[in-house]
């Protein structure tokens, strides 16, 4: 078996190849549904961030979509918690249509270096991003997506990322 | 175990493609971003995978690795007379001295250090089942839960050049296999079909069984053909039954598998490159 590289440089030579070929996953094309979701959410994120009059630096809430009393982009600094819900005492306060919102829906909350996203006991639920059941709690990351109550939200960790 | 240097873990001289960065850089250009992801995503996920990660955390590796490339594509600068080139690290990591470096060894060290940084802070679930809160329920056991685990070490000196350069190496080589038919011609659908039931049964048949189409229609059809023949043997294919199938010789099913391997050799020297395969 030939060990020059099979065709152009940098390529594998044929017996790496034939070695490289028998350790391969098999599920190496079942991941489409996915990816096309996460590469919907990402371009997304970069629309969004190109949108923003201003590159956040702290932690934030970014409201995306959904039918309430909010502006499109309008964000909230996180700090050490942030509620959201329709409730006069939650931190983000929001009236949405037909009320899908709970009056205390969720929280994200700083945990050392993390935030934690919390769903409190709400009526509809939480989702986060392509996850397909409702959450409880879930650590978050840069470019995540939150939907509640028919609302969308996007969770900035600062630094415009 | 060695300790793996960022400046040493591309020994060739690896480019990436200036025009693909150049449209990246300017921040707007949507198809350089989605080509760029393309490209790259499969190797990423591959070597997260391969890193022991479980798949949502190797998609969390995925979108940490995107959302970095997102931050320096402003930062890009071309080095006319090397013809790479460079991005500002000091963007990307505030802790990193500011050094400047081709951009493809900046973005193998900055999937190195995220797939490090999640394997070991593997315990800290990032989604807790109701199951797991329990014994949490109120707000103090919650973050209890959360501070007890360890933040993540950056640091991936257990990560050894070897091994980063095989998982690279394998994950390359994965990705060029997915992207076979967008880079061979319409002739191909059947040189592909024969390749993997011969040297990729355990892909072949992964393929037959979903049920989605994760390749083109001509693609599917092949395989599900020799698929079908494979199942009425009791799951033996062999290269003379494909002989039979095609009404072709042995040595034609051999040239057969050899234009596949010669092309899966392109594609993935045209990924090591940091080429599009699939612009020719």
């Amino acid at each position: 078996m030939s060990t020059q590289p099979l065709g152009q440089t940098p390529g594998p030579s044929e017996k790496e190849l034939d070695t490289m070929l028998v350790k391969t996953s098999p599920t190496l094309f079942d991941r489409s549904k996915t990816e096309a979701a996460f590469l919907t959410r990402m371009l997304e994120f970069r629309r969004i961030l190109s949108e923003l009059p201003a590159k956040p630096t702290k932690p934030c809430l970014v409201f995306v979509k959904g039918d309430a009393n909010a502006a499109r982009l309008e964000q909230r600094v996180i700090g050490k918690k942030l509620t959201v819900g329709r409730g006069a005492d939650s931190d983000w306060r929001l009236e949405v249509a037909r009320q899908r919102l709970s009056n205390h829906h969720f929280r994200i909350e700083r945990s050392g270096a993390e935030y934690v996203l919390t769903d409190l006991d709400s009526t509809n639920g939480t989702l986060l991003n392509e996850i397909p059941h409702r959450i409880k709690t879930s650590l978050l990351r840069a470019g995540d997506f939150i939907h509640a109550g028919g609302c969308t939200f996007l969770f900035i960790a600062g630094e415009a990322g | 175990m060695g300790v793996s240097r960022p400046d040493d873990f591309e020994s060739d001289e690896i480019r990436t493609r200036p025009t693909l960065l150049g449209k990246l850089s300017s921040g707007s250009n949507q198809d350089a971003w989605v080509r760029f992801y393309e490209m790259y995503q499969g190797v990423i996920l591959g070597m997260a995978r391969r890193w022991g990660l479980p798949e949502s955390t190797s998609w969390d590796v995925l979108q940490e690795v995107m959302l970095a490339v997102n931050r320096i594509s402003h930062s890009f600068s071309y080095d006319a007379e090397k013809r790479v080139f460079l991005a500002n690290t000091a963007h990307a990591d505030p802790d990193e001295p500011a050094r400047r470096g081709g951009f493809r060894q900046w973005l193998f060290t900055v999937v190195k250090r995220a797939i490090w940084k999640h394997r070991y802070g593997s315990r800290r679930e990032r989604e807790l089942s109701f199951s797991d809160l329990a014994s949490s329920q109120d707000e103090k056991g919650l973050r209890e839960y959360y501070d007890r685990t360890p933040s993540p070490d950056p640091s991936p000196d257990e990560i050894t050049e070897e091994k980063a350069e095989s998982d690279y190496r394998l994950s390359l080589l994965e990705n060029a296999i997915r992207l076979l038919p967008e880079c061979t011609k319409r002739s191909h659908p059947r040189k592909t079909a024969i390749f993997l039931a011969l040297k990729q049964p355990h892909v072949f048949d992964s393929i037959a069984r979903m049920d989605s189409d994760p390749l083109p229609p001509g693609h599917m059809l092949e395989i599900r053909a020799l698929h079908q023949l494979k199942e009425t043997h009791h799951g033996e294919l062999t290269k003379q039954m494909i002989m039979t199938h095609y009404s072709i010789s042995s040595n034609h099913v051999d040239q057969e598998v050899k234009a596949i391997k010669l092309k899966l050799a392109s594609i993935f020297a045209d990924l090591r490159s940091g080429r599009d395969p699939r612009e020719k």
